[in-house]
């Protein structure tokens, strides 16, 4: 675990933000994930020390929060919002970031450069950062998260205004980031696209209180064994044919496709043989899990209730 | 042939203290003075030194033409009657700054020192410089520091660099002799004086959200007291210790005191102490306020 | 609604009942060199619509001239059957811009009506429909509260409800589920889908593709300032059928699969990933048999077969490679 809350309160006066959370963040890459006003961003800076809480714990590896100057050198930060340094520009900035963390000029400089063709930003380093795109002022914020080589990294909504093409990249970034070089990540965003790409856990927030946590296997996985089968070119019926190879319910879903309730004992092959019973070809067969969305919306609007 | 290859390397470092991961903000604040539009920057600096160059060049003068023909007495009664021009004299180094350059202190002060913390509320860079590692007052000082340094150049600098020249040029120690006495209470006065002022400037701008804002009120505060301070002391007939509303005024108080000169409108130096230590003070309480993590969040 | 309240609206342009609610004619838009848009043609038929592209593409021009703040440099650009610069044909248009600013100070409700009222309806006409949209969009507590309280998806509902109020034929939405939370994305998504049943002509832009997938039936992609495809999802899929394409395969014996695969012609790659393989095919569909008879053999060789090309994002980025 590299972060863990305990009970965590965070008021801002009369307004409670976040009530008695307790979570465990194991390492690798974890979703933080709730609605506006759920507390994400607010347990995200009790761990930055912007805020304090009002009560509970929480731990970053081995450092107590309360020393921040020292702990946020091991915590890679990349913002929601577009911040920048008026007049500087994109290596000048990665480079100032490192050094008020606490490196050497030098060693600050060339981290800068080397981090910069990490995520993609080449000549364009040496222009202002007033006048870059959306996509540009993505990578310079994961710059100045990743010039102090921290272990940890704190993503808020990494792919906020970029095009197809520049979440794939930043996609393919954080996963390497995460899967190669062993970071850990807790990545907050509303796309829950890209938390089930990237995240094998977890944690997802409402009204300030945790609703769901724990491996995205787990949370999406279904209490029976429904499979969907895309069929083509059945000659006899091939709902009958599933039911003689033992399937407990067909439910047609569309042109062509059925979902299929499998027993426990009863293995795709057999959905496979039902489908050259009848003649058919299968050109798809896929283990029907809830989607990211669908536990989403159902542990928040359990919370209303 | 080894490949080594270009991937992501792991970093190693020597963490460095405190006070040093201050210096670029300090750094980047002496230098945008000179990154301003067309040079505009660069071309005001050096018309701020004006009046130290107006001495300088007397320097050269002085000792110039006291070597080459000491014939010449007009020099002597030009010095003997303008203790502005008498090297000799502390008014020779104190006025350049004092009388000449209150102009100086507010093109520095509006263009730069109080526009510091407020520049960065509109980009967000507050919240990149508070989550790394310093503080929101070791920021504060950073700024203060590269306030310092922009206007040190032309308040402390200066001066020191006159008086250098002019003991380098003179033919004997005499010059030494005669100014060794104040000068160090000078330089201390012109130190204080500048750290005052640039603390002032720089705390003033973390209470407004735009730096174009704090500039303005900024002019109007500096603007304000100094015409208030001089009407009122008129309106009283000659009090002139309503004139130490002004810090710029009081600060200067404070340094001809300390040096031991007496200015043409004199007024007890408490009055200036008070004035200066309360603008001070209820900068520094709100600067408690204004100085947390959380401003960030707003 | 009386016949003498309905006078305070000028009915819109007579149109052809035929006529798509949005033509595009060879359409080019340029601003000096650069060039937005060249010759793209498309009718938007009522139903949903989505119209995707990267940034810079030509979406934002599109929907410029769709409202009509600027003017094609060449061919024609239709709304209802007349030009979007007439103001008569604007009133069947309801537009949401990309953009999220406001009178903060001012309610949802006050702020609806006075849309309205520069449609052109009356003051008591404008009001019960403001109201009437917006406990439909589902701030019938909110209207009365000031837009700057607003959460982000109340704000973008208020947007929407200035857009419809007013009954348009057409709806054109720039980005509308930018910032959305999932839950407040999925009330608007099923809001826009309930209007497309009610046979409004909806265009959606967005660059956030897997979002439109489940809203759209019919798709506009553009890149470069061109139409690149047009049409249904599984239309455009089976277009590229007899491309090349990838299907992933989840097996515990990979290898034994593998090599059964290779010996077929049509195979052009295969890949072993962390749980099984990627096979890479010319096209057609014999592969599908063939899969169909090794997954029914004893032994369970096959677990899942899914197409990785299968969604509108993998479509995009195979067309414009």
């Amino acid at each position: 675990m590299f972060v863990t809350l305990e009970n965590l309160t965070i008021r801002y006066g009369s307004i409670t933000a976040v009530d008695q959370a307790s979570a465990e963040f194991p390492s690798g890459a974890v979703g933080l994930l709730g609605r506006n006003g759920a507390g994400k961003s607010s347990i995200l800076r009790a761990l930055l020390g912007l805020v304090l809480p009002h009560a509970g714990e929480m731990k970053i590896l081995d450092f107590s929060p309360s020393d921040f100057e020292e702990s946020r050198r091991h915590i890679g930060y990349m913002s929601e919002k577009d911040g920048y340094i008026a007049g500087l520009n994109g290596f000048e900035m990665v480079a100032l970031a490192g050094e008020i963390t606490g490196l050497p000029r030098r060693d600050a400089a060339r981290r800068a450069h080397e981090v910069l063709y990490l995520v993609g930003l080449e000549e364009q380093r040496y222009r202002e950062i007033a006048g870059y795109s959306a996509g540009m002022r993505q990578k310079v914020k994961l710059g100045t998260a990743l010039v102090h080589d921290p272990d940890i990294l704190f993503l808020d909504e990494p792919t906020n205004g970029l095009d197809p093409k520049g979440r794939k990249e930043m996609l393919g970034l954080i996963d390497f980031l995460a899967k190669d070089l062993g970071k850990s990540i807790i990545l907050s965003s509303h796309i829950l696209a890209d938390v089930e790409r990237v995240c094998h856990s977890v944690v997802l927030l409402e009204k300030g209180s945790v609703v769901a946590a724990g491996p995205l296997s787990e949370l999406t996985r279904h209490e029976v064994r429904v499979f969907v089968v895309d069929i083509a070119g059945a000659t006899t019926s091939p709902i009958e044919a599933f039911e003689r190879h033992g399937a407990l319910n067909i439910e047609p879903s569309g042109a062509d496709r059925y979902r299929v309730t499998l027993p426990e004992d009863v293995g795709a092959s057999s959905l496979f043989a039902a489908a050259v019973d009848c003649g058919a070809m299968v050109h798809r067969l896929v283990e029907h899990k809830r989607s990211l969305e669908d536990v989403f919306l159902g542990a928040v609007k359990e919370g209303i209730a | 042939m080894v490949i080594h290859g270009v991937r992501y390397r792991p970093l190693d470092y020597q963490p460095t203290s405190r006070w040093r991961r201050g210096w670029p903000i300090a750094w980047n604040e002496f230098r945008s003075m000179f990154k301003m539009r067309w040079g505009m920057g660069i071309f005001l600096f050096i018309l701020c030194f004006v009046p130290s160059l107006i001495s300088l060049g007397w320097q050269f003068i002085y000792h110039g033409a006291y070597q080459i023909d000491s014939d010449v007495p007009w020099i002597e009664v030009v010095v003997g009657r303008t203790p502005r021009l008498n090297p000799a004299s502390i008014s020779f180094y104190l006025d350049p700054i004092l009388r000449e350059s209150f102009w100086v202190f507010m093109v520095l002060t509006t263009l730069v020192s109080c526009r510091a913390v407020a520049k960065d509320r509109p980009t967000d860079a507050l919240e990149i410089y508070w989550t790394r590692g310093i503080s929101p007052w070791g920021y504060f000082l950073a700024k203060w520091a590269g306030s310092f340094l922009l206007m040190g150049t032309v308040f402390i600098a200066a001066p020191l660099v006159v008086w250098l020249v002019g003991v380098a040029m003179a033919s004997d120690w005499t010059q030494l002799e005669d100014s060794l006495w104040f000068m160090p209470r000078v330089m201390v006065g012109l130190i204080f004086m500048t750290a005052v002022l640039t603390y002032a400037a720089v705390a003033f701008s973390a209470f407004s959200r735009t730096p174009n804002r704090s500039s303005l009120i900024w002019a109007f505060f500096i603007l304000g007291t100094a015409a208030a301070g001089r009407v009122l002391s008129r309106v009283f007939r000659g009090e002139y210790s309503w004139k130490a509303i002004d810090p710029w005024d009081s600060s200067k108080r404070l340094v001809e005191w300390f040096a031991g000169v007496s200015p043409w409108e004199d007024y007890d130096p408490t009055a200036a102490f008070v004035c200066l230590g309360v603008t001070l003070a209820l900068l520094t309480i709100g600067l408690y306020r204004r100085l947390r993590h959380v401003e960030v969040i707003a | 609604m009386t016949a003498a309240q309905d006078q305070s609206r000028t009915p819109p342009a007579a149109s052809d009942s035929d006529a798509a609610s949005l033509s595009f004619m060879s359409v080019s838009k340029w601003y000096g060199q650069i060039s937005a848009l060249s010759e793209v043609s498309f009718d938007v038929e009522p139903g949903v619509t989505g119209l995707v592209g990267q940034n810079g593409a030509g979406k934002s021009t599109i929907m410029k001239l769709a409202v009509g703040l600027s003017r094609p440099s060449q061919g024609e650009v239709l709304l209802s059957g007349g030009s979007p610069r007439d103001s008569g044909v604007r009133r069947t248009l309801g537009y949401c811009s990309d953009l999220d600013r406001y009178y903060e100070r001012v309610s949802g409700r006050r702020f609806v009506t006075w849309m309205l009222r520069l449609q052109g309806f009356s003051a008591g006409q404008a009001a019960a429909r403001a109201a009437e949209t917006l406990e439909e969009f589902g701030l019938a507590d909110a209207m009365d509260r000031a837009i700057g309280g607003y959460s982000k998806g109340m704000r973008q509902r208020v947007k929407l409800a200035q857009a419809l109020a007013h009954e348009p034929k057409v709806v054109l939405l720039d980005e509308p589920l930018t910032g959305l939370d999932p839950v407040a994305r999925h009330d608007i998504v099923e809001l826009i889908r309930g209007l497309g049943e009610r046979g409004k002509a909806i265009l959606i832009s967005s660059h956030v593709l897997h979002e439109l997938q489940d809203v759209a039936e019919q798709f506009l992609l553009v890149h470069q300032g061109r139409l690149l495809a047009e049409g249904g999802l599984d239309e455009l899929r089976e277009q590229i059928e007899d491309r090349p394409r990838k299907i992933a395969l989840r097996s515990r014996q990979p290898r034994a699969v593998a090599a059964r695969l290779c010996a077929m012609p049509e195979i052009i790659g295969v890949r072993f990933t962390d749980d099984g393989i990627q096979v890479e095919t010319k096209g057609g569909s014999d592969l599908f048999g063939r899969l169909t008879h090794i997954g029914a053999e004893a032994g369970g060789l096959i677990e899942e077969i899914h197409p990785v090309d299968d969604n509108l994002e993998a479509v995009f980025e195979y067309l414009t490679s």
